[in-house]
């Protein structure tokens, strides 16, 4: 599978486009990661903990778009964007989509 | 003395606190742009664009999504200074770095996630900010700031250029 955020693939051609495709997910931080949050607005830098869920997250969302793409018979996402928004305060949700394309055989 | 401890209490640990994260805040920022400087002085051979297509494209390859994460809290003076510059309105020069700052590291993170896997190019980069902390973290008055930089990696064509 191909993932790709440029409308067609470097060096391939659009055979036909299957649909938008996504994957979400919404997460919560542990107490443990917002007490050491609650550290760092003290004296300021990376929260590490904070960055890490926000990998973790995004690399979910992406899973499922790709599940999705795999079940239409998708060669490659083109397009793919991402979105975030705070559902309810403390959980965030992190959101993928793009659009599922077969390609031209070379 | 009770009352020289209570007074202590009231004022003197906040001032005491704002002064300590002054110091603690003022040295993590020099040694995170100066770490920035040199990640960044050693991606330079990485040719980044937010333009929508690759350009120079080897046909080597096809193109990858590389994506780059940071997570960044301002200090405790700073949000204190941010509090009385808001009382007159104006620029929050104090927080302009802080976005910066993590904007920067995410674009290094991007990059480095490109070279990682043999990839010269990054084009279509889009930078957006995430909403982690939520209106809770908002309401304690922590201020943080998250970004996530995105964009599709290939590798450029070098031959027949100098």
């Amino acid at each position: 599978m191909l993932i790709v955020n440029t409308e067609t693939v470097p060096g391939r051609q659009i055979g036909s486009i299957l649909g938008i495709v996504q994957g979400n997910t919404v997460r919560a931080k542990n107490v443990g990661r917002d007490i050491g949050a609650g550290l760092k607005n003290l004296v300021g830098g990376e929260l590490k903990g904070y960055t890490e869920l926000l990998t973790e997250s995004r690399r979910q969302a992406v899973e499922r778009m790709i599940a999705q793409a795999n079940e239409l018979g998708a060669d490659a996402i083109v397009n793919v964007r991402f979105s975030t928004s705070a559902v309810s305060s403390g959980a965030a949700e992190m959101y993928a989509y793009g659009t599922a394309v077969k390609l031209l055989t070379e | 003395m009770g009352m020289f401890l209570e007074i202590f209490l009231q004022c003197g640990l906040p001032i005491l606190l704002i002064i300590g994260a002054f110091f603690i805040g003022t040295l993590t920022e020099n040694n995170h742009l100066k770490r920035l400087g040199a990640s960044e002085a050693s991606l330079a051979g990485i040719r980044v664009s937010t333009i929508d297509r690759a350009i120079d494209f080897s046909g080597a390859e096809r193109g990858e999504i590389v994506v780059g994460e940071c997570v960044i809290a301002t200090d405790h003076f700073k949000s204190f200074i941010a509090k009385i510059v808001k009382l007159v309105g104006g620029e929050l020069k104090i927080y302009r770095s802080l976005m910066e700052r993590a904007r920067r590291q995410a674009l290094v993170r991007l990059m480095e996630s490109a070279r990682e896997k043999g990839y010269t190019s990054v084009c279509n980069i889009r930078l957006q900010t995430a909403d982690v902390g939520g209106s809770a973290a908002t309401a304690r008055g922590a201020t943080m700031v998250a970004v996530l930089a995105s964009g599709t990696a290939y590798r450029e064509e070098t031959a027949g250029r100098p």
